[in-house]
């Protein structure tokens, strides 16, 4: 399936998008198996939206799916 | 045997001249520890109720905690206590550099400053000899070169400075406490009440060291957690990168100001403001606090263009939200230039921001008359209106000179409608995070007890994944974005765990980013001091810290009336994250008065008092 990812800020190194801006990924996946693809640290992917909704590692992806994955907020305080 | 405490307070009255050394009792530092809460309860104790900040009865109080005796990471920390000349109540803030330990080594935990002296003055402190010092010659320097005259004039560059610059001799409402030109004690004015005093710094050298409980146990503890930082902060970047890598996660979930809390998303901005960007074109690097496994704070270089150039301590996450995308500046070379030009002059960068943007909405909006633009292109996103209102406001001169007293006080003399516009609590301006995000801030702001403030309970980082407190229940999946669930749960522990940091003193860093756990921590502060404190128990002394300083805001007319959200706040975003979510304010509030053991008017109740063995005096 084709996904639109955005990996934000320090989380951006890890693309694998094509050339048109998607990133593929086998049906029926979840976002622990897109982490794992991009090779993200997976302690660190915490915070994660699909279509705009909070997901997690188990939110089951489906295709032209647009996912954010953000890098924990350090130094809020 | 030690317990990391002197047990001694040092007062100087500047309106006598008068210096005295005060024993403190044992059972109060049980109760208070140090820092951020027994700086309250002296407060409590020794003011009466509605006091002007700038009577010269009210006192500044520089206070340590246990760890400022020991080389604990985190712990070139202090808190500085008073009344606020922008809220009118209870306010503390904190800073680092050296200036804490320094207090330590001097023999002394705390440091109280009452009184007003009848001509510019600086305290000197070596040990046991204490000066007050004619700063005739230090009147108009900035907070940088009063910190070079001080240790020229007396030819010692180890004493550690904290000072004010012009801002606070004038005293401009937002003036904050500048600490060996690196750390800024920079929220509710206390450099405006230094300044009152005519108190242009104090210096500081000590040759003492603190008598610990366990020192070797001390020793083998801070040479693993200070490992175990750094190497948590080299992997999760908090080292290279700093707070600026905050920056688009913040924005991204919806909780960094923009446009002055009316815009939804600008994501470009963040990403031209946040890191890796801001590492580049500010040449960033680490500037560690003395102690510091993390080195947080920013030093930067800007050579060009020249309207632009500085060096030095450069923007945090905070600077960059409320002078940035605040103001719709997405060029970090023009927010660490007001950044420099705020430091400089001694004001909260904070409330610059604040300010700047209000004055832009202000213009959009067409509340400003001509005269009072001064001339200043407010447009959004001009970087040169800037640095230049940022100059204005901390000389107290222009366009800048209707702030002096604060924005909720500017927009009074701007326009019947902008009042409803400030953004703040209990006059303080709202720091870079969004409760419409993070809905736990919602009740951390509404009652905090300096106003509005993030940083006396980085709730907000739990949600956004940063750091848990599995102690107490609070774990990943604790709280969900826009679900009210636990949120005020979490106020209530980050608010606890907030004054608990401010008064050990420990760098709150070092467990939100730096992976030390409630714990770790407690085992430190027991071998430190001795003691046989629990997770529960430290916590619970935050409770009674945080206790009392609400006391002090209720005598001072602050109460259930206060605890209240700015009507911006009730605005839902049309685009983003956070699109179209509300806030169930009245919901986390419920809950947040009954985990608290507050009455239906946010007054304690007697047995919430009496559970945390505070006694009420004669001026409550």
């Amino acid at each position: 399936m084709r996904l639109k990812v955005n990996l934000m800020s320090l989380f951006a190194k890890y693309s694998k998008e094509d050339s048109e801006g998607f990133t593929h990924l086998d049906h029926g996946r979840t976002i622990k198996a897109l982490a794992e693809h991009l090779g993200l640290p997976l302690e660190r992917v915490k915070i994660v939206t699909v279509n705009g909704q909070q997901g997690g590692l188990e939110t089951l992806l489906s295709d032209n799916d647009l996912v954010y994955i953000f890098p924990p907020a350090i130094g809020g305080g | 045997m030690g317990n990391g405490y002197w047990q001694r307070t040092l007062r100087v009255d500047l309106s006598t001249e008068s210096v005295s050394v005060e024993p403190i009792e044992e059972d109060d530092l049980r109760k208070y520890i140090g820092g951020a809460a027994l700086g309250a309860e002296m407060l409590r104790r020794e003011l009466p109720a509605k006091l002007d900040a700038y009577d010269s009865r009210n006192r500044v109080i520089f206070a340590t905690g246990p760890f400022q005796g020991v080389a604990v990471p985190g712990g070139a920390k202090f808190s500085i206590v008073g009344i606020s000349p922008i809220t009118g109540t209870f306010a503390d803030t904190a800073a680092g550099a050296s200036w804490g330990p320094s207090l330590k080594d001097a023999g002394y935990d705390v440091l109280v400053v009452q009184g007003r002296s009848d001509r510019p003055v600086y305290i000197k402190i070596i040990d046991d000899s204490i000066e007050i010092k004619d700063a005739t010659d230090l009147v108009g320097k900035d907070s940088y070169d009063t910190v070079d005259a001080i240790h020229a004039e007396n030819e010692d560059p180890k004493l550690s400075v904290a000072c004010i610059g012009p801002a606070g001799e004038h005293q401009v409402a937002i003036a904050c406490v500048a600490v060996d030109k690196h750390s800024f004690g920079g929220r509710c004015g206390l450099g405006a009440v230094m300044g009152s005093k005519n108190l242009k710094a104090v210096a500081v050298r000590g040759t003492k060291n603190v008598p610990v409980a366990h020192p070797e146990r001390v020793r083998e503890l801070v040479k693993t957690h200070f490992k175990k930082i750094y190497d948590t902060t080299v992997e999760n970047k908090f080292r290279k990168h700093g707070t600026p890598g905050l920056c688009e996660t913040a924005e991204g979930l919806g909780d960094m100001p923009i446009k002055y809390w009316e815009g939804d998303t600008f994501p470009e901005g963040a990403k031209k403001l946040g890191a890796p960007n801001y590492t580049q074109v500010l040449n960033a690097k680490p500037l560690p606090c003395k102690y510091c496994p993390i080195g947080c704070h920013r030093d930067v270089e800007v050579t060009s263009p020249p309207e632009y150039k500085t060096s030095g301590p450069g923007p945090e996450y905070e600077t960059l939200g409320m002078m940035g995308t605040n103001c719709m500046i997405d060029d970090p070379k023009a927010v660490a230039k007001a950044n420099d030009v705020a430091n400089r002059l001694g004001i909260d960068t904070i409330s610059v921001g604040a300010m700047v943007g209000f004055a832009m909405h202000c213009n959009e909006k067409g509340w400003l008359t001509d005269e009072q633009a001064g001339g200043h292109d407010l447009t959004w996103g001009n970087g040169l209106t800037l640095v230049r209102l940022t100059e204005e406001i901390g000389r107290a001169t222009g366009l800048g000179g209707l702030f002096k007293d604060g924005t909720l006080a500017a927009a009074k003399h701007i326009h019947p409608d902008a009042v409803d516009a400030v953004v703040h609590n209990k006059g303080l301006d709202y720091p870079a995070h969004d409760p419409r995000a993070c809905y736990s801030l919602a009740p951390t702001y509404a009652t905090g007890t300096r106003g509005a403030c993030h940083f006396r309970g980085p709730c907000e980082d739990i949600e956004m994944g940063g750091f848990y407190m599995p102690e107490v229940g609070i774990k990943e999946g604790t709280v969900r974005f826009f679900e009210s669930d636990n949120q005020s749960l979490v106020a209530v522990k980050c608010q606890d765990l907030g004054v608990v940091a401010n008064s050990i003193v420990i760098c709150i860093f070092m467990i939100d980013g730096g992976g030390l756990s409630l714990t770790e921590t407690v085992e430190l502060f027991n071998a430190v001091t001795g003691w046989h404190f629990s997770v529960e128990e430290l916590l619970r002394t935050g409770e009674r810290g945080f206790t009392i300083q609400r006391l002090i805001n209720l005598r001072d007319g602050f109460g259930g009336k206060t605890d209240v959200l700015p009507k911006k706040m009730y605005r839902s975003a049309k685009e983003g994250f956070r699109a179209g979510k509300h806030i169930p304010f009245d919901k986390l509030m419920n809950e947040y008065y009954e985990l608290r053991g507050w009455d239906e008017g946010g007054v304690p109740t007697k047995e919430t008092l009496e559970s945390l063995d505070i006694i009420m005096g004669s001026t409550i």
